[in-house]
């Protein structure tokens, strides 16, 4: 009899043990992940200008949005206004840029394209759909009227920003 | 079929140089000091091509607000994840926006155009 109920107390207790919740618990943030795909190369198809045109011979800088809510951050990008390192240059630089959609993850981010808010040398894209997007910029420099640009190196800055709304 | 497509195109992406910066919307607590706020946020730099970022707090205008932290520019190793503590008086918290990160690159880097990239969280 002893026997039967130390058998029987010792299967309870186990049994007992095992029957607990175990809780699950996830947290959905939004985020904002901006990737830096091509960095982008200044052509040289005349003396006067500067292009990141693949017919120019340059190479056009490639940045990549990941966001994992829609609606939570917009993309500002500004193509260059400026040189952030060149030679000297007596004369004036006349500057032209746009940034459009390259490659998308979801058939309605092309809306993206006619949605966009473009003012001075900055687009801005409310990022509206949860994915990837890929937005190409394209930059242009022109050396005062139709002089050559002096030899050297020249660089200039993409800024993009994935901005929380 | 989304979640597919999305963790194809992340693995498909895995080369490329990326920037965070969380949470979305920061909240604030009273800090170790009488009259400062402060939010803790963390920054993940996957640029292999950048080191160092700045640290900025601004207003609904784009106008910057005096903070405190370890440091204005931080330096993050490639792959590394840091957490950095906002601090900012509690009179100018009502003022406060959005809190920004944003690349800092070297003049003599190699390439012709550089892409600066800039996150910001937005004070609600």
């Amino acid at each position: 009899m002893l026997k039967k109920i130390v058998l029987a107390s010792l299967v309870a207790v186990p049994l007992l043990s095992i029957a607990q919740d175990v809780p699950i618990t996830g947290t959905v943030s939004s985020k904002c992940i901006i990737y830096t795909e091509t960095a982008g190369v200044y052509g040289n198809p005349s003396p006067s200008i500067l292009s990141t045109l693949p017919a120019d011979g340059g190479v056009q800088p490639v940045i990549r949005y990941d966001v994992l809510q829609s609606g939570y951050y917009k993309a500002v990008i500004s193509t260059p206004n400026t040189f952030s390192s060149s030679p000297t240059l007596p004369d004036s630089v006349t500057w032209t840029g746009s940034v459009d959609v390259s490659r998308v993850t979801n058939a309605a981010m092309s809306a993206y394209s006619t949605n966009k808010v473009t003012y001075n040398n900055t687009t801005e894209i409310v990022l509206s759909v949860p994915g990837s997007v890929w937005f190409k910029a394209e930059s242009k420099a022109e050396y005062g009227y139709n002089k050559a640009f002096p030899a050297g190196t020249y660089r200039a800055m993409v800024t993009a920003s994935c901005i929380a709304i | 079929m989304f979640r597919y497509v999305f963790m194809i195109m992340a693995l498909i992406g895995g080369y490329a140089n990326a920037h965070q910066f969380l949470p979305t919307y920061p909240k604030f607590e009273h800090s170790f000091i009488t009259g400062v706020m402060y939010t803790k946020m963390e920054l993940f730099n996957k640029r292999n091509d950048v080191e160092y970022y700045e640290l900025n707090v601004y207003d609904n205008n784009w106008n910057s607000i005096a903070f405190a932290s370890e440091s204005k520019i931080v330096q993050v190793n490639y792959l590394q994840t840091k957490s950095v503590n906002v601090y900012v008086k509690k009179e100018d918290l009502v003022r406060v926006t959005y809190i920004c990160t944003e690349s800092k690159h070297k003049r003599e880097s190699g390439q012709n155009t550089v892409i600066a990239s800039q996150i910001c969280s937005k004070v609600k």
